[in-house]
C-alpha cells in the first residue's frame, strides 16, 4: 500500500514514515502543500494523510483540487484543529476521516487500513473470495480451510490483488504501490512473486485465482464474496 | 445580583419621544391659545365700551338740541321727540336729567319707576362714564355736565346722562368670545394634528433603525441600511462598525486560538509518538493535551448572540450527521432526526457544532445501531427555549459519571485521564448559554442527553454579568 503524507513538521513527518514504513506502508513525504498537491497528482496511491495547516496551499485547498479533478483516494486529516466546525467542513470537501494531534501511532495506521479496504469496497477486514479468505488484521491467508504460510512480500502483494479482486492491475501500477525505492521497482520481481503465489494458493492448478491479462498486468479472478 | 426597581415609572419619563414631543407641544398650544384668547375677547370688550359710550354721548346731544328749560327750571321736549326709545318702556334706553342738587329734573318714560343713583358732578361739557346698576342689571351710563343759558341770560348747571342695559354689549361679547373659542380650538387641533404628522415624518428615521434593528436581530439582514438623516448618521455608521467588528472579531479570534493549537499540538504528537512505550510519560502528554484542548475550546466558545441572528439548525444537524456517518461508517450506525421547522440556536454556529458535535459523537461511540436527535424549540412558563435530546441503544450513562456531572455543575476534569473531554465542554457552552443539561435513559436503553438553551433575546447586561 501506497500511502502519501503532507506534513510539514519535521520531526513528526519522519515519525509517521517510520511508523508507517514499519507497518508495511510505502511512504510518499511532502513538506508543503504544493508538494504534496504535485505528489498526489503524479503518483497514485492507495491514501493520504495530511495536515491541514500547511505552507503553500493549505489542506482543505489541496481536498478540494484533488477531488474537483476527480481523485478519489481516501484522505485522512490529521490536524491540530479539533472544532467541530472544523471536521465538519473537512469532511464536507471531501475527507474520510479525521485524526486530532496528537495521536497514537497505531490508532492511525488502523484507520488508514480500513479507508483503504473501505475504498476497495470492503466492509470487513475479512477479504472472501472462495476458497481464500484473507484475514487482514491477523495477516493471514486460509485457503481451502488450511492456512497458507506467506511472506512479507507475497502479502503485500496478495492483499492488494484481493482488495482490488476483478480489476485488472499493471505491473507497474503493482511496483508503484508495494515497493518504495525505484532501484527495486522491476517488473520481473512481480512476476516472480506472482508465480510464487500462484503456487502457494493453487498448488494442483483447479482454482487458477491469478489471471495474467496479456499486455495489460493481472487480475485476482476468482469472486469476491461480500 | 442586581437589585430591581420596582417603582413605577415616573411620569416625566415617557416611554415614546413622540408622546414626550407631543405632549409639550399640546401645553404649550393651549397656553398660547389661552392668552390669544383672552387678548381679544378683552379688545372686543374695550372697543365694544368705547363705541357704545360714544352712541351714548351722541344720544346725549340729540337730547341737549331738543331740550327746553323754562324760566323755572322746567325741562320740557317736544312732542316729536328725537329717540323713540326713550319713550318704549323696558327699551334698554334710558335718559335723565339732573338738577345742581342732583335731583331728577327729568326721566324718560322707558325708565318706568326704576331710578338711577344721581352721577357725580363735573366741570361744564365734561363727560363722565359709570356703570350703575338697577334692577340688578349693569348698565353703561354717560353723563355730560352743562351750563345751561336762561332767556334771561341766567346759566343754570345741569347733568344730562343717558344709560343703556349692560345685557346686549354681554351678549355680543359672549358670541365673540364663543365664535374666538371655536376657532382657536379647531386652528390648536389642526396644528397638533399637522404637529404629529410632521413629527411622525421627521422621527421616520429613528423608526426605521428600529425597524432596521430588529431585522438584524432576527437575522433578515447584516446591517443598518445607507441613508440616514446627518443627525443618525454617526449612531448607525458605529454600530454597522460595531457589527461588522463583532463577526470579524471572533473569525480572527478563532483562527489566532487554531493556529495556537497547531504550533502546540504538533511538537506533542512527535514527543507522544516519541516517548511510545514510557507509559508514564505518556499519560503525562495525554493529561497535558486534554488540558490545552479543554481550555482552548472553552476560549473559542462565542457565547450567546447579541444583535445577531440565531442559527436554522436543521443544516447544521445534518452535516454532522453525514460527517459522523463517514467518521463510523463501520459502525453502520442508524441515525434517525427529527428537527422540528423553526428550531434556532441563539447564538454561533460554531457553539452550537460544538455541542452538538461532543453529544452525537458520545452517542456514536456509545450505540449498537441506533443514535437519535430530536431538536424543537419549546416554551415553558412564559420562557423560550430550544430542547436537543440525544439517545443512543448503548450501554448507558455510567450513574458514576452521571452524578460527578451533574454534583458538580456539569464541571468533568478536563485533566483526568478516562474521560473524554467532550462532556466538559458541552457542559461549558450550556453555562455560557445559562441552559441546562439533563441526563436520563433511552427508551432503547441508552443514555439521552437532553439539553436546553434559553433562546430569549439576551440583553447585553444579562450577558456580561453572569
Amino acid at each position: 500500500m501506497r500511502v502519501l503524507v503532507v506534513e510539514d513538521d519535521a520531526a513528526l513527518r519522519g515519525q509517521l514514515e517510520t511508523g508507517l514504513s514499519g507497518a508495511g506502508f510505502v511512504v510518499d513525504l511532502a513538506v508543503d502543500g504544493d508538494e504534496g498537491l504535485y505528489f498526489g497528482e503524479q503518483y497514485p496511491c492507495d491514501a493520504v494523510v495530511l495536515d491541514l495547516g500547511l505552507p503553500g496551499q493549505n489542506g482543505m485547498e489541496l481536498i478540494a483540487q484533488w477531488r474537483s479533478g476527480g481523485i478519489n483516494v481516501p484522505i485522512l486529516i490529521l490536524t491540530a484543529r479539533s472544532a467541530w466546525q472544523d471536521k465538519v467542513a473537512g469532511l464536507e470537501a471531501g475527507a474520510d476521516d479525521y485524526l486530532v494531534k496528537p495521536f497514537v501511532m497505531q490508532e492511525l495506521i488502523a484507520r488508514l487500513q480500513t479507508l483503504i479496504r473501505r475504498a476497495s469496497g470492503w466492509s470487513h477486514d475479512l477479504i472472501n473470495c472462495p476458497p481464500y479468505e484473507l484475514d487482514r488484521s491477523a495477516q493471514r491467508l486460509v485457503a481451502d480451510g488450511n492456512r497458507v504460510d506467506l511472506t512479507h512480500y507475497e502479502y503485500r502483494l496478495l492483499e492488494y490483488l484481493m482488495l482490488h479482486a476483478g480489476e485488472v492491475l499493471s505491473k507497474s501500477l503493482l511496483t508503484e504501490h508495494l515497493y518504495a525505492d525505484e532501484g527495486q521497482r522491476d517488473s520481473n520481481v512481480i512476476e516472480v512473486f506472482v508465480r510464487r503465489l500462484r503456487h502457494k494458493l493453487d498448488p494442483d492448478s483447479s482454482h487458477q485465482p491469478i489471471e495474467t491479462v496479456r499486455g495489460a498486468g493481472y487480475r485476482f479472478a476468482t469472486p469476491k464474496k461480500q | 445580583m442586581r437589585a430591581i426597581d420596582l417603582r413605577p415609572l415616573k411620569s416625566n419619563n415617557p416611554r415614546s419621544i413622540r408622546a414626550r414631543l407631543l405632549g409639550a407641544t399640546f401645553l404649550v398650544l393651549l397656553l398660547f391659545f389661552s392668552v390669544v384668547a383672552l387678548v381679544l375677547v378683552t379688545a372686543f370688550r374695550q372697543s365694544s365700551e368705547q363705541a357704545l359710550n360714544e352712541k351714548l354721548l351722541s344720544e346725549i346731544y340729540g337730547l341737549l338740541a331738543a331740550a327746553e328749560v323754562s324760566v323755572e327750571g322746567q325741562i320740557e321736549f317736544p312732542e316729536q321727540f328725537p329717540q323713540f326709545r326713550f319713550l318704549q318702556a323696558d327699551s334698554g334706553l334710558a335718559g335723565e336729567v339732573f338738577g345742581d342738587d342732583a335731583d331728577s329734573l327729568w326721566r324718560s318714560d322707558s325708565m318706568g319707576v326704576a331710578r338711577f343713583l344721581a352721577p357725580a358732578a363735573k366741570v361744564a361739557g365734561e363727560a363722565l362714564f359709570d356703570s350703575p346698576t338697577l334692577n340688578g342689571d349693569t348698565w353703561y351710563r354717560a353723563t355730560l355736565s352743562v351750563s345751561w343759558e336762561l332767556e334771561g341770560g341766567q346759566l343754570i348747571p345741569l347733568r344730562f346722562s343717558v344709560a343703556e342695559s349692560g345685557l346686549g354689549l354681554r351678549t355680543k361679547v359672549r358670541e365673540f368670545r364663543n365664535t374666538v373659542l371655536r376657532w382657536l380650538s379647531a386652528a390648536a387641533l389642526l396644528l397638533l394634528v399637522t404637529e404629529g404628522l410632521v413629527m411622525r415624518w421627521g422621527l421616520l428615521p429613528l423608526a426605521r433603525a428600529a425597524r432596521e434593528i430588529d431585522e438584524v436581530k432576527i437575522g433578515r439582514r447584516d446591517n443598518l441600511g445607507p441613508g440616514y438623516p446627518q443627525e443618525l448618521k454617526s449612531v448607525t455608521g458605529n454600530l454597522n462598525s460595531l457589527l461588522d467588528q463583532q463577526r470579524q472579531y471572533l473569525g480572527r479570534y478563532r483562527h489566532v486560538l487554531a493556529d495556537a493549537a497547531h504550533s502546540i499540538k504538533t511538537p506533542l504528537a512527535a514527543l507522544k509518538n516519541g516517548l511510545a512505550g514510557d507509559g508514564e510519560n505518556l499519560q503525562q502528554v495525554d493529561a497535558i493535551d486534554r488540558i490545552i484542548e479543554y481550555h482552548l475550546k472553552k476560549a473559542a466558545t462565542a457565547g450567546p448572540a447579541v444583535l445577531q441572528a440565531p442559527v436554522p439548525v436543521a443544516p447544521l444537524v445534518d452535516q454532522l450527521v453525514s460527517s459522523l456517518k463517514k467518521v463510523y461508517a463501520d459502525k453502520n450506525l442508524q441515525f434517525e432526526t427529527n428537527i422540528q421547522p423553526g428550531s434556532q440556536f441563539p447564538g454561533d454556529t460554531g457553539d452550537f457544532f460544538e455541542l452538538l458535535g461532543n453529544l452525537l459523537d458520545n452517542a456514536c461511540k456509545a450505540a449498537h445501531q441506533q443514535v437519535n436527535c430530536s431538536i424543537a424549540p419549546r416554551q415553558l412558563a412564559g420562557n423560550n427555549f430550544l430542547e436537543i435530546e440525544v439517545t443512543d441503544d448503548g450501554p448507558g450513562i455510567d450513574s458514576d459519571l452521571k452524578e460527578l456531572i451533574l454534583q458538580r455543575g456539569m464541571q468533568v476534569d478536563p485533566g483526568k485521564a478516562g474521560q473524554g473531554i467532550g462532556l466538559a465542554v458541552v457542559g461549558d457552552i450550556l453555562a455560557f448559554y445559562q441552559g441546562e443539561l439533563e441526563i436520563g435513559e433511552s427508551p432503547a436503553g441508552g443514555a439521552a442527553f437532553t439539553a436546553r438553551i434559553p433562546s430569549n433575546t439576551f440583553a447585553a447586561g444579562e450577558v456580561s454579568s453572569s
